[in-house]
This record gives C-alpha cells, sequence and structure tokens, in this order.
C-alpha cells in the first residue's frame, strides 16, 4: 500500500501557504510587504481552485485560476501606485503611520 | 511514488521560500524569495495536470508581477526594515499567530478527501470552458484590468498646483 498524494493535500498546503501570508500581512510594517504578502495568500487560493478542479475533474478550476491572476495584476498595478503616491508624500511606507491618504501630511 | 516524492519535494519548496518572504528584512531578498515560491507553485500546478495554468503562473507572475515590484523597491531604494521592539508588538503577534493557527487548522480539518480525476489542462480545453461558460467573467475581467491601468496612471500623476 503506497501513499497516495491527493487533491487534499494540495489543500492543506494552500492553508499554511495562507496563513504564512495573513500572518506576514498582519506583522509585516512595510506597506510593500503587505502587497507581497497579499499576494501569498491570492495564490494560496489559486492553488485551492486548482487542486479541486482536479478533485472534481472540472476544468473551471483552472479558469478560475486564470481570473484570480488578473484580479492580482490588477491590483498590484494600483497599490504599488498608490505606494509611490504615499512614498512621494511621506518618504517612507511604514503602514503603521498611514492614516490619512490625503496630501497633507 | 514519484508523483508524492515531487509534491513533497515542491511543496517543501514553496513553504520554505513563503516563510523567507515574510522574515527577511531586505524587500528586494523577500521579491526574489517570492520569485522561487512562485515558481515552485508552478512545479506543483504542472503535477495537477495544470500545465496551461503553470505557464500562465511563470510570465504573468513570476515574470510581469514581480518585475512590477522589483521595479518599485528599486525606484523607491528601500532600506530594510529597522527592527524597532515594541511592547504591544510581541503580544499582538503571538495572538495573530494563535488565530491564524486555529483557523488554518480548522481549514485542514475540514479538507473533502477524494482520489483526482483525470482533467484536461491543455490550451484548448481552457480557451473551450473560458470563452464559453466564462464568457461574460472573461469580458468583465478586462474591464477591471482596464480601470486598474487607467487607475494607476491617475495615481502616478503629479498634482498639479
Amino acid at each position: 500500500m503506497e501513499f497516495m498524494v491527493t487533491p487534499a493535500h494540495y489543500v492543506m498546503l494552500a492553508a499554511i501557504l495562507f496563513g504564512l501570508g495573513a500572518f506576514g500581512a498582519l506583522t509585516r510594517r512595510s506597506g510593500l510587504m503587505l502587497l507581497m504578502c497579499v499576494e501569498l495568500m491570492l495564490n494560496a487560493a489559486n492553488l485551492v481552485f486548482v487542486a479541486y478542479g482536479k478533485l472534481y475533474g472540472d476544468t473551471g478550476g483552472q479558469v478560475i485560476a486564470f481570473f484570480i491572476m488578473a484580479v492580482a495584476a490588477a491590483e498590484a498595478a494600483v497599490g504599488l501606485a498608490i505606494l509611490i503616491g504615499v512614498f512621494r508624500t511621506r518618504l517612507n511606507l511604514d503602514v503603521d503611520d498611514l492614516t490619512s491618504l490625503r496630501d497633507e501630511v | 511514488m514519484l508523483g508524492s516524492v515531487l509534491f513533497y519535494f515542491g511543496a517543501a519548496v514553496l513553504l520554505v521560500s513563503a516563510v523567507f518572504v515574510i522574515s527577511a528584512k531586505s524587500p528586494m531578498r523577500s521579491a526574489m524569495a517570492l520569485i522561487v515560491a512562485l515558481c515552485a507553485q508552478a512545479f506543483l500546478y504542472v503535477l495537477l495536470d495544470a500545465a496551461f495554468v503553470a505557464a500562465m503562473q511563470i510570465l504573468v507572475y513570476a515574470g510581469a508581477i514581480m518585475v512590477l515590484f522589483t521595479f518599485v523597491i528599486m525606484l523607491l531604494n528601500m532600506q530594510p526594515e529597522h527592527q524597532t521592539q515594541r511592547s504591544l508588538l510581541s503580544l499582538s503577534r503571538l495572538g495573530g499567530g494563535i488565530g491564524i493557527g486555529y483557523f488554518v487548522w480548522r481549514i485542514i480539518g475540514s479538507v473533502t478527501h477524494g482520489e483526482g480525476k483525470d482533467v484536461e489542462g491543455s490550451v484548448l480545453a481552457i480557451g473551450k470552458v473560458l470563452l464559453g461558460d466564462y464568457l461574460f467573467a472573461f469580458e468583465a475581467i478586462s474591464i477591471v484590468l482596464l480601470v486598474a491601468v487607467l487607475g494607476a496612471v491617475v495615481l502616478g500623476l503629479k498634482r498639479l498646483a
């Protein structure tokens, strides 16, 4: 009886990956690190979709993964533009001090 | 047997690089570790018969999005975070870690078990589903991307006095 890797293993891996990303997003103080941890969490969601697509034999899981990739690209573009705008007025990206998105500090 | 060895290899690379992403002090090192994590995940997609998703993962994520991240890190000349130990920080870290650990444990306990079925991962099969059942979502996501590009340009413009 050899040990089989089933889609459930991938979902468990994705849960751990999501937990790591969420922990990083809560504890890191740089805005850039926050965005990178959000990318990790989105990737965990992607892995779950592809794994369940494999479990049920449905190609739809892979199609949804494409949509998540597109949403991640949009999120990265807008998020990084916001960070550059924040850096222009404050000269750092510390999200703990970031209480307002308006021009005046 | 080979499949499980490959899975555990990919999972180990993914988790180690993910830990490095959230623990590295320098943002550039985090970005490089994130590229390794994304490539390891593309490897796992191949094991799940999703070859085209794996190719897009490399091209879009490890290519385009991470170029954007490294470009911004270099543009802003980001220095490593200075560690200022606040007294509350370790307590909130512990609480957040426990909460997230419980969340992960509940997910792991409620996973649907079962053997994987054969699934088509070719460009042809994905294209048929993408432009068939998901046609409206496909068109809607193009509008999302357009709005994101416009929003990034508007946010990046220097405000005229």
